[in-house]
Formats: structure tokens, C-alpha cells, sequence
């Protein structure tokens, strides 16, 4: 829970610098920074390095999204899934500006915690007009729906309460109460999520996953301490002494790129490819958006913001059903996303 | 208090930073001590600072005050006797500066010339650069302190240092009294006519010792010019110059290195500036060296450090450390711990 203020108090941090917009963050960051403060007994700054950094991640979340969405034929339903949902913004700055008369149906759902969808509902209800959407609904599912007609018909959100650590087969009878169709191309996010459970929980997950949902693909955002470079090393100390993370949790457990191609790989999302999110800065934001943070601000901690950098996973694993998954998995000069070829890591069948 | 003192230790042009006189809370005046009583209360302060315990608001401003006579002297190339122990970035991680001394030998017993970024970062950038301003004063001819980019009022209020006086003090006063002497600092030093050292690196406006010798220095670092790239520049492997990701400052290659080190009769430049996990890492076949000061930086980098020692003949030779262990370094629990993405 204070991971999910922790990623709104940075993604705060980020917008008001003039990295990115995103007109809802704001209405979240009031809401928790009375929590956050509480906590943290002192506001403090934040650094350069975690501002670009948190941009770098909502650039590649935001980029997988877009491709996803253009490869489906509009006629189509798409399914969007977020895991840990957390205070994420991603829906409403979609309904908002990105939902074009040629874009599928999209049937977007967030699973999390009760507690945080509760907060995150109360959020939305104190501030009606700008998220614009009608709750209907209760319990396990409160669905949203945009009160704006013309979005109306092009997208809807359910939020489901549960706990990723409780019963994958629980899980994906929600997901398919939910109104989610197994057969329907569907995406999930999971922005470091996985680092604090259990390996062979999320292991486990993965393969339901996989298996219920035969046309599906997965993007995850991680961290990766590695293997015994001193970056990483600190980083692990760091976390673990934070009591972020157990013993087989992820952090520990999935230490690489190449750890994370393969678990996808072994959990039925059998084409895969993960590169650091170092090269996804330089090659999966664009020109603009590179420019763009330049101009936001200096960044006087560039060895550091490399060393950081390298130790964030950004991959993508596809079941071989998904025709749409397999092409978001292309590196080199086709990869939709912007892959490189000799930067990534990939895992084939 | 003069007027004279007012006028400059007081800048009007920014109404945050200023504070009426009726709440300064000393007397005490540089020209008020004799260098006597001054030594023996610099002493004591200076074996005060070494636990950690930061001085008073008073004490800061007789310090600084006493300081600025010092420096206001150095010219912009400070000459520097060998044998010389040359340190890069600290970055107010001071019980790694403790480590430093207890590694290189202490000051005065040998000399040293640090090459700036004292502050911002760490916990403890307000005792780390008192210390070092303190052994200045006691000490002018057995330590060189040089300006890096850290040392500014605009990137101070960014990396920590602001608001580490704020939160130390209670107000911006000791903030405003040690970025005041930021803008005595030198530029740079040379080391017997061979070596010449910076903080950041070259510009493509100087050409010669004597172009940066004629730059008005006290000032806020400005946002390009030469100053600002003697700074922030950074050597990268290329030719010539190119324009530095860190958006202030030039890239600058081999052969401008080379061209610089001919022209100014110069066997060596030393810089810092650049996080280096191994602490130190040369460069251009030898002519240029990277030193960097600060272990386990920001207490997540998990790197190693270095100093450079030059003998009397100018023979070079590193000693590297770790950082101080936990029960040394007195990480208050209430501090962070350093952030990552969650």
C-alpha cells in the first residue's frame, strides 16, 4: 500500500516538473500526501534520476498500450488488464484523448487491494467532473463508466478487489465474471508487482494467466539487482533492509532480463523478449520525448541515472495464440515497441 | 557588523534569502579575533565538526567571514606544491570523509587539494564543507579547495544542501553564508607547472592557463560561458567537442585534451566530476584521470573510492576505500533510505 503513494507522490513529482501530463495524478497525490507525510515524518524532494526515470516507465506502459490498441481491428473488443493497479491513470487518460472513432471497444480492468480500490473510488468520487465516469456497482466489482456519450461506446472499467497472493483460480473467475472473454486479445500490465511476491506465486499466476486467456500478452516493469555487480548488490541490501522484499520474492529471485524472458517463457507466454530499461530510454521513447525531459530538467547524476536504469526490467511475453502479442514481441528495426536487436534478450519457441 | 560586511553578506536581490539584521545571532566579527584566540577556537571547532556536531549560526559566519579573506586571494589557477594528495566529490557524505583522512593521512600532517562538489547529496553536506572550510582557515597553505558545480545556489536548492541548512538551522542563514564563500572558491589549480586540476573539465572559450586566470570568478555559477564548462564538462571518447546529455557544459575528446595538455606545457589533467565505480579511471593514454571521492555514493551506488597522491616528484599513485562501516557512519535511523522505483 505505501508503494502505491510512493508511485503517486513520483509520478506527481514528474508531471509538475513538465515531463508528462496527466491531469488526474494531482487529485490521487492530495488525497495520499497527507498519508505520505504522516509517514515519512518530512517531505522530501525528488531526485532528477527517479523524474526521468518514472517518465522513462510511463513512456513504455503508455507506448505498449497505443500498439496494442492499433492492432486491433476496430470492429474488435480489446482487453486491457492491470495487476496491481494501484492509483494508476493510464484508463482515464485513455477515455480521455486517446480513444479515436477507430479504436476498438476497449474493456479495461484493474485488479488490487479492497483498501486501495477503496481509496482510489473516493479519489474518483470527490472529484466527479474530472474523471467523468458513473460507478455502478459494488463489493468485489464497481464498474466505471465514462458519462461522456461518444466514450461511453468505446470503453468501460471494472475494478476488482483481491489480493494477487490469494487463489489464482479465484482470480480468474473474477476475471471472467468481470465480463473479460478468454478468447479476446487481451494485454496485462504489471509495474513492480511481481518484485514483492512470492516467485512461485507469481509463477503460478502467470500460467493461469496464460492459460485462461489463450490470446494474451503480458508487459511487466521490474527491478533487477543482478548477479553480484556492486549496484545491484547495494540495491538488494537497500530493499531488503526496507523489508520490501522476502527471500523468494521476485526481487530476489528474478535477478535479469534473461530471468525474466524465461519465466515468461515457462509460464505458457512462450515468446519473450526483456531488455533494461537503459536501452528502453534510448531507444523505445522517441526523439521528442528524450527532448522533452532534457528540457524539464538538468540531470547532473548521469552515471548514476545509467547505473539505476540498468536495473529495471521492461519485457514483454506473448502465448503463441496471440497474433497480436507475437508481433509487440519483434526486435530490431520491425519491433512496433522499438526493441533492439542487440539490447534485449529474447526467449522463442 | 559593517556595512561594508552587510552589503555582501547580505544580498537584497532575492526577498527568501533575506533575513533582518536584528536576527543574526552573533557579534563576532573576523577582524575582531586575533589569530591567536581565532587558532585555538578554530581548533576546538574543527575537533567539534570532526564528531559530526555542526557549529552554530554565529560560528558558520565568523568562519565564512575569515574564509573569504583567505580565498579572495587564490587566484582562478591556484599553484600547488608537491607532495599532494588530490581528492574528487564528497558530496556531503562525511563520515566517508573521515574515512578519507584516516586512509590518506590526516590534514595538516599531509596536503590536500579537493576538487569540489563538497556538498548536496549525502547527509551531512553542512558539516562535511565546514570542516573542510575550517581546515582552509587553519591550514590555507596545507589544503586547496576548489569550486565544483555543486557549489551553487541553484543546484543546492535542487540536491539537498538547502534543505539541509533549513532543516539543521531553522532558517536559510548558514545556506546563505556558505554559498557566499562558494563564490570565492578557485576554479582550478596547478600542481609544479605539470598538472592541472578542475572539477569538471575543458572549454571550447579557453585555450590557455591565462584565459581562466582573467575570469571574474565570484559569482553564481553561470549557466554556460567557461566557468560554467570548467564545471560541467566532461571527457568522453570522441574528437573534439560534442554537447553533453547533462544539459551545461561540453563533451571533450582526446585530441582537445592532448591539444591543451601541449599547449600549457602540462603532463596531466585531473578531474572529478563523473561517478567511477573502480574510483578512479584514466583516460587519453594517461593524459587525463578521473578521481572520484565518494564510496558507495548516495549510499546506493555501491562503488569504491580513490584518492591520487603526488609525491614530491609528481609520481602518481591511488589508494582506494570503501565506505566507513554502518557503526561508523551514523546513519540516523530517521534518514531515508535512498529511493528506487516501486
Amino acid at each position: 500500500m505505501a508503494t502505491a503513494g510512493d508511485a503517486v507522490t513520483t509520478k506527481f513529482a514528474t508531471v509538475q516538473a513538465g515531463y508528462y501530463e496527466d491531469p488526474f495524478i494531482a487529485a490521487f497525490h492530495n488525497a495520499s500526501s497527507i498519508l505520505a507525510r504522516r509517514r515519512n515524518n518530512q517531505s522530501r524532494p525528488i531526485q532528477v534520476i527517479i523524474k526521468r526515470g518514472t517518465f522513462a516507465r510511463v513512456c513504455c506502459i503508455e507506448k505498449t498500450i497505443e500498439k496494442f490498441l492499433g492492432l486491433i481491428e476496430p470492429s474488435q473488443i480489446a482487453q486491457v488488464v492491470v495487476l496491481g493497479a494501484g492509483k494508476d491513470t493510464n484508463y482515464f487518460r485513455l477515455i480521455q484523448s486517446r480513444l479515436g472513432s477507430n479504436s476498438p471497444f476497449v474493456r479495461w480492468v484493474e485488479v488490487d487491494h479492497a483498501t486501495i480500490l477503496q481509496e482510489k473510488l473516493s479519489v474518483i468520487d470527490d472529484n466527479s467532473a474530472l474523471f467523468n465516469v458513473e460507478k455502478l456497482g459494488n463489493g468485489d466489482y464497481i464498474e466505471l463508466k465514462p458519462i461522456d456519450p461518444s466514450a461511453q461506446d468505446r470503453s468501460n472499467c471494472v475494478m476488482i478487489a483481491h489480493d494477487l497472493k490469494s487463489g489464482t483460480d479465484l482470480l480468474m473467475q473474477k476475471l471472467v465474471r468481470s465480463g473479460l472473454h478468454p478468447e479476446a486479445p487481451t494485454l496485462f500490465i504489471s509495474e513492480c508487482v511481481f518484485m514483492y511476491m512470492p516467485d512461485n506465486e507469481t509463477r503460478r499466476l502467470l500460467s493461469a494467466l496464460s492459460a485462461t486467456f489463450q490470446k494474451s500478452c503480458i508487459c511487466q516493469y521490474e527491478p533487477i539487482v543482478g548477479n553480484g555487480d556492486s549496484f545491484g548488490q547495494m540495491m538488494e541490501e537497500n530493499l531488503s533492509k526496507a523489508g520490501v522484499a522476502g527471500a523468494d520474492s521476485g526481487l530476489l529471485k528474478v535477478r535479469s532480463n534473461h530471468d525474466h524472458a524465461n519465466r515468461l517463457y515457462e509460464t505458457g507466454f512462450t515468446i519473450a523478449i526483456a531488455c533494461d530499461m537503459y536501452a528502453a530510454y534510448e531507444a523505445i521513447l522517441t526523439d521528442e520525448q528524450r527532448l522533452r525531459a532534457n528540457r524539464s530538467e538538468f540531470l547532473d547524476e548521469l552515471e548514476e541515472f545509467v547505473l539505476i536504469m540498468k536495473h529495471y526490467s521492461f519485457s514483454l511475453g506473448s502465448t503463441s495464440e496471440s497474433s497480436i502479442g507475437r508481433r509487440l514481441c519483434t526486435l530490431g528495426k520491425d519491433s512496433h515497441l522499438g526493441f533492439e536487436a542487440n539490447r534485449s534478450i529474447s526467449r522463442l519457441s | 557588523m559593517s556595512a561594508a560586511d552587510t552589503a555582501t553578506l547580505m544580498p537584497e536581490q532575492n526577498p527568501i534569502l533575506t533575513t533582518p539584521p536584528s536576527q543574526w545571532t552573533t557579534n563576532i566579527t573576523a577582524s575582531g579575533l586575533t589569530t591567536v584566540q581565532g587558532n585555538s577556537c578554530l581548533d576546538e571547532q574543527i575537533e567539534r565538526l570532526k564528531r559530526c556536531e555542526y557549529l552554530r549560526e554565529g560560528e558558520v559566519k565568523a568562519l565564512c567571514l575569515r574564509a573569504r579573506e583567505i580565498l579572495v586571494d587564490e587566484s582562478n589557477v591556484q599553484r600547488v606544491d608537491a607532495p599532494v594528495t588530490i581528492c574528487g566529490d564528497i558530496h556531503g557524505q562525511f563520515y566517508d570523509l573521515v574515512e578519507l583522512f584516516k586512509v590518506g593521512g590526516e590534514c595538516p600532517d599531509k596536503n590536500y587539494l579537493f576538487l569540489g562538489d563538497f556538498v548536496d547529496r549525502g547527509y551531512y553536506s553542512v558539516e562535511t564543507f565546514l570542516l573542510l572550510l575550517a581546515l582552509k582557515v587553519r591550514y590555507p597553505d596545507r589544503i586547496t579547495l576548489i569550486r565544483g558545480n555543486h557549489e551553487s545556489r541553484q543546484i543546492t536548492q535542487v540536491y539537498g544542501f538547502y534543505d539541509e541548512c533549513l532543516r539543521k538551522y531553522g532558517s536559510v542563514n548558514v545556506w546563505r553564508y556558505c554559498t557566499e564563500i562558494f563564490d570565492y572558491l578557485s576554479l582550478s589549480a596547478i600542481i609544479e607547472d605539470k598538472i592541472f586540476t578542475v572539477h569538471g573539465g575543458l572549454s571550447p572559450s579557453i585555450n590557455t592557463l591565462d584565459q581562466i586566470r582573467v575570469i571574474d570568478r565570484k559569482q553564481e555559477v553561470p549557466h554556460d560561458g567557461a566557468m560554467c564548462d570548467l564545471m560541467w564538462s566532461d571527457p568522453e571518447d570522441l574528437e573534439g567537442w560534442g554537447l553533453s546529455p547533462r544539459g551545461a557544459g561540453y563533451l571533450f575528446g582526446g585530441d582537445i585534451v592532448a591539444m591543451f595538455n601541449e599547449r600549457n606545457d602540462l603532463e596531466l589533467i585531473a578531474r572529478a566530476h563523473q561517478l567511477v565505480m573502480e574510483g578512479h579511471k584514466s583516460m587519453f593514454n594517461d593524459a587525463l584521470v578521473t578521481v572520484w571521492s565518494a564510496p558507495n555514493y548516495c549510499y546506493r551506488c555501491g562503488n569504491v573510492a580513490a584518492i591520487l597522491e603526488l609525491d614530491e616528484n609528481l609520481e602518481r599513485s591511488f589508494k582506494i576505500f570503501d565506505a566507513a562501516p554502518q557503526e561508523a557512519r551514523g546513519v540516523p535511523i530517521k534518514n531515508p533510505p535512498p529511493d528506487y522505483f516501486l
